[in-house]
């Protein structure tokens, strides 16, 4: 398995020096914008979802089914897919990290514990977005997933947005226990968020799994 | 149809019983055959008569309708990773992404094969003069088909499965390649089924042949036994009527007479006394099997 995540590390090895590049490039203009750590979890999200990219790299090559004929069985094939994932994901966060301490550093300012915070709320959306979107990949290929991609997120969203609307026209108040709710989750998101990201790979291991055992190659 | 009772035992590396898969425009229709241990078996057949399908199911990357695959001994559906990483495939095309290069290969190959090889594989690129340096994405088609294979003898196999390795190569790098497979095959724990559609690479190394024709298996028999069982007879159109249909294989026709591909050569013609039967080839059979009229 081990060879399975260092062949998605050397397929990534142009992206990967295009990302120190846009870290660089990303470094002087944070320094004179008002807002210096604002884009700083976009590191994340762009480095992690080029886990996408690597299931089009595999099916350009057709590499699973040559996979599949090595000492290795289904489930360690996605196995190795979630763990590049995640480790994609962790080392955009740790790019992120150093790049808001050197940024601090460069521009005196006190560096505040919000600042990671946000990188770890960053690092967790992503989790969750890719862990949706890898059973759709599994299961269609990545061009057919993608439309899947803009309807999950594009269409939640403009609904949220238009039920907003409406309640801000009509002045309708907002029932109190959602107003309760919500306080209680964003006092104990601490723990919410990472059980919520935990559980929500674990299904999405589980799914991608079957699809996976499924499908003729 | 030839060897429907097969009896599987272990002296086969792989055998095949009544395999069957559907799609939605062809059927791989109750197939069986047996790779006996220490051979080479050359599997071929036209584009689209079920070869590639048949070898899918073998490594069990399709999902199958019914039939029973063992592949060394186990059932191909629950190989343990230890029999698998002694198998090793060519598939058609390299299978290995473009921008890697030859060492990049290598670093990933012992990452997964546990008994990899990096010396042999070594000397395989050397050997085939294959840069370790340049992208895939460079190499002929030529240089991607030896890749492929000098992975596949990188992990100390015992069985080669190879699907049209040698097509869209020029006769010189085929030549080169059959040698390889000749050279593997000498230790006679080895097996190699081979796959192809140019049946003069058959005729060179193969020990037997299996013949699949629109999802069937027309026969399966030692190369030699074939060319041996069969037989051309040249008579007139009338003449043709007068033999009985279960000896023919097929018939062409011309404007100077009947050309008919015999079976059962011996019991013809202890049959029919007054015809000679000319000596025939691998390819022809397969021509007249596959072209000729019934």
């Amino acid at each position: 398995m081990k060879g399975l995540i260092i062949k998605d590390f050397i397929n990534l090895k142009k992206s990967l020096k295009m990302f120190l590049i846009i870290s660089v490039f990303y470094f002087f203009m944070a320094i004179n914008t008002d807002n210096p750590y604002f884009f700083t979890s976009m590191l994340t999200v762009l480095l992690a979802i080029t886990t996408v990219s690597l299931f089009a790299y595999d099916d350009m090559a057709k590499w699973d089914v040559f996979a599949l004929t090595m000492p290795l069985d289904r489930r360690k094939i996605i196995q190795a897919r979630y763990l590049t994932m995640l480790l994609l994901t962790l080392s955009g966060a740790a790019l992120s990290a150093v790049l808001t301490v050197i940024i601090s550093l460069y521009l005196k300012n006190d560096l505040s514990a919000e600042e990671f915070i946000n990188i770890g709320y960053g690092s967790s959306a992503i989790i969750v977005i890719l862990s949706t979107i890898i059973p759709f990949v599994i299961k269609m290929g990545v061009e057919r997933a993608r439309l899947i991609f803009v309807a999950l997120y594009i269409v939640p969203f403009m609904i949220i947005m238009l039920v907003k609307k409406m309640v801000e026209k009509q002045d309708l108040a907002i029932p109190d226990w959602i107003k309760n709710l919500a306080g209680y989750a964003m006092k104990n998101l601490y723990i919410i968020l990472p059980l919520t990201v935990l559980l929500v790979l674990l299904v999405s291991y589980s799914i991608s799994v079957s699809i996976y055992k499924k499908k003729d190659l | 149809m030839l060897n429907k009772d097969y009896k599987t035992t272990v002296k086969d590396a792989i055998a095949i019983r009544n395999l069957t898969k559907r799609y939605k425009d062809f059927t791989l229709d109750n197939i069986s055959f047996n790779v006996p241990k220490g051979t080479i078996m050359g599997f071929v057949g036209e584009n689209g008569a079920g070869k590639t399908t048949t070898i899918k199911a073998i490594l069990n990357l399709i999902h199958t309708d019914a039939g029973e695959i063992t592949v060394l001994g186990y059932d191909s559906k629950r190989l343990p990773p230890e029999v698998k990483a002694k198998i090793g495939v060519v598939l058609d095309g390299s299978n290995i992404h473009d921008n890697l290069t030859a060492r990049d290969t290598n670093l990933i190959m012992k990452n997964i094969y546990p008994n990899w090889d990096e010396s042999c594989f070594m000397k395989y690129l050397n050997r085939f003069k294959l840069p370790e340096k340049k992208t895939i994405k460079e190499f002929s088609r030529g240089m991607k088909m030896k890749l492929s294979i000098s992975i596949a003898l990188s992990h100390n196999s015992q069985l080669l499965i190879l699907d049209e390795p040698t097509s869209g190569l020029d006769p010189m790098v085929r030549d080169e390649i059959l040698d390889i497979f000749l050279e593997f095959i000498q230790n006679e724990e080895h097996t190699i089924l081979l796959s192809s559609h140019i049946i003069s690479d058959i005729e060179k190394i193969a020990d037997y042949v299996t013949f699949i024709h629109e999802g069937r298996i027309v026969f399966s028999e030692s190369k030699d036994n074939l060319i041996y069982q069969y037989g051309l007879l040249h008579c007139r159109k009338e003449e043709v009527n007068d033999i009985d249909k279960a000896y023919i294989a097929g018939i062409r026709e011309s404007s100077f007479g009947a050309e008919v591909m015999i079976r059962n050569r011996d019991e013809f013609q202890r049959k029919y006394k007054g015809y000679n039967l000319d000596k025939t080839s691998l390819e022809e059979i397969m021509l007249f099997i596959s072209r000729g009229r019934r």
